[in-house]
């Protein structure tokens, strides 16, 4: 394991959950398996004192040093680091915000290619990660659960065997793993359908979040499904229920689409295209409206309405690099929101000039 | 009033299953309540819980908080006043933030925890992964354990409710042996 100051993602275009090559990735963007780990004999990190705290990250670092991961990982010990860079390890899917913005001893573990990660001291003593790319929580599952095997070689997990892997919040015991799906439903939104995925959801005991939205109402096309249930059922369960259940959501979504193409066409082209053009020639756009066009531009992509050398990577990775922390990392001192519309701008032009 | 479902013993405990769409009420023995309440893993009995029927799981999928555990707050015991002793956490405090502070909060808190657990997981008790060995521990004990209350699982599944029976059995005296060493945070 190497230790990295920083996040030196220059030259890397995202993770590889980005590059849309998974099954059904025209609508699920990602799949992600979450294990949430502690370690016996500590108390979890809102009960330690700033000592113990510092201890669980030494000992958890340790125990991830000594661990035989398929490939090199890197660490980045957070209370050191720049801030902005944990922001843009929070816009590339790697940390969440919560651990982005805690203080004291905590750090983020993974793997270059941006698949795996294991965040440290977030509010369980480790929280492993795995994302692929499209519907794939089968294989993702299989990497989380060989990366927990192997870490647990060298750490001592808080485990009981009454109530299993013990978590600092209740909602998260027993297998401590939240399974989720990210996905893209921009016709049934157009439509006012999204709805009844909600209910479907509520019905199957599964979440359903807006994505970049805030509470229940989403301000995206962009929703996260995941299952809200750890004890008293499988690992492999839980999955084979969503894997299941997103599916239908997934005929839903497409069924519409191409209720839409029959009915109206020349409506859904001139969507797509106006986001398009609008992306391709703006002078100053916000990140709302940036969401709201690269949906649409994605639909178009998909549908094949729109040219095909722009590819659903390409799509895919203008969502995390027109991000404020990936903006503010191009420029060259602090940049205020008027002028980080202006580089947003700028860079959406000439990502998308550069396909011409 | 007898039990519907052995047809002996007396009936106790008003049970609703939903089967098919429809709500099929019941009057159950405790013991044959306990073999048919649903364990939160068949998706109708997932839905009856989340549509807040009354199944022993519970109504509603529930989040952690005031809200959440009122119910636990007024046990006979009081847990209110609890307090963990390793870590310091006193009942009250997991209620107003929801947190607990150490691994060993779930044992020390277990009367007021349980019926929390089951109300947000529909299930009691952990079927999934164990760790296959621990840094320092033996984990063959744990693993059976999980094992059989997976085959427990599996015979309700496919209502062999006399196997179910005799894997309770065996699964009580299995967790009476590793009670002893139970606690995930004794070093």
């Amino acid at each position: 394991m190497k230790l990295a100051k920083g996040f030196d993602g220059n030259g890397a275009i995202g993770g590889e959950w980005l590059r849309g090559t998974g099954a059904d990735s025209d609508i699920v963007i990602s799949s992600r398996i979450r294990l949430a780990r502690n370690l016996r004999g500590h108390r979890f990190g809102i009960q330690a004192d700033p000592e113990e705290r510092a201890a669980i990250e030494d000992e958890v670092r340790a125990g991830l040093g000594r661990t035989a991961f398929p490939e090199e990982m890197l660490y980045i010990p957070l209370a050191d680091a720049p801030p902005l860079d944990a922001e843009v390890l929070v816009e590339r899917h790697l940390i969440s915000k919560e651990l982005a913005r805690a203080e004291g001893p905590r750090g983020v573990c993974y793997a270059p290619g941006e698949n795996v990660s294991i965040m440290v001291q977030e509010e369980d003593h480790l929280r492993i990660q795995v994302l692929r790319s499209g519907l794939q929580l089968d294989t993702a599952w299989e990497a989380a659960d060989a990366a927990d095997t192997r870490i647990s070689r060298h750490l001592d997990y808080a485990y009981s065997a009454r109530y299993g892997y013990l978590t600092c919040c209740p909602t998260n015991v027993g297998t401590g793993m939240r399974a989720s799906v990210m996905l893209h439903l921009p016709a049934l939104v157009y439509t006012k359908h999204v709805e009844k995925v909600f209910q479907a959801g509520a019905k199957m005991s599964l979440a359903v979040r807006g994505l970049y939205g805030e509470g229940t109402q989403p301000s995206s096309d962009f929703f996260q499904i995941s299952n809200q249930v750890c004890l008293g059922v499988t690992e492999t369960d839980v999955i084979d229920r969503l894997q299941r259940v997103v599916p239908q959501f997934i005929q839903y979504e497409r069924k519409v689409r191409e209720a839409l193409l029959q009915s109206d066409r020349a409506a859904l082209e001139d969507k797509c295209w106006r986001a398009y053009a609008a992306l391709r020639a703006a002078r100053t756009i916000t990140s709302e409206e940036t969401l709201e066009m690269l949906s649409a531009v994605r639909l178009g992509v998909n549908l094949g309405l729109l040219p095909t050398r722009l590819t659903i990577e390409i799509v895919n990775e203008l969502f995390i690099v027109s991000q404020p922390a990936h903006l503010q990392r191009l420029s060259t001192g602090p940049i205020d929101p008027k002028a980080r519309d202006v580089a947003r701008a700028t860079l959406l032009r000439t990502k998308l000039g550069a396909i011409d | 009033m007898k039990c519907q479902s052995c047809q002996t013993r007396a009936a106790t405990v008003h049970f609703t299953e939903l089967l098919d769409g429809g709500l099929k009420e019941m009057a159950l023995c405790e013991e044959c309540y306990a073999v048919k309440k649903p364990a939160g893993t068949d998706e109708l009995g997932m839905l009856a819980t989340a549509l807040g029927a009354p199944t022993a799981a519970g109504a509603g999928t529930a989040s952690v908080g005031p809200d959440a555990t009122g119910d636990a707050g007024s046990a006979p015991d009081d847990p209110i006043s609890t307090t963990c002793s390793h870590c310091g956490l006193t009942y009250a405090m997991f209620r107003s933030r929801g947190r607990l502070g150490c691994p060993l909060c779930y044992e020390a808190f277990r009367t007021a925890l349980e019926p929390l657990l089951e109300k947000i997981h529909g299930g009691k008790s952990h079927v999934g992964k164990t760790p296959l060995e621990g840094a320092s521990r033996d984990r063959a004990a744990e693993r059976a354990l999980v094992a059989l209350r997976r085959k427990l699982q599996d015979a309700i599944k496919q209502e062999n409710y006399e196997l179910a029976a005799s894997l309770r059995d065996e699964l009580r005296r299995a967790e009476e042996g590793i009670s002893q060493s139970e606690g995930g945070g004794e070093s």
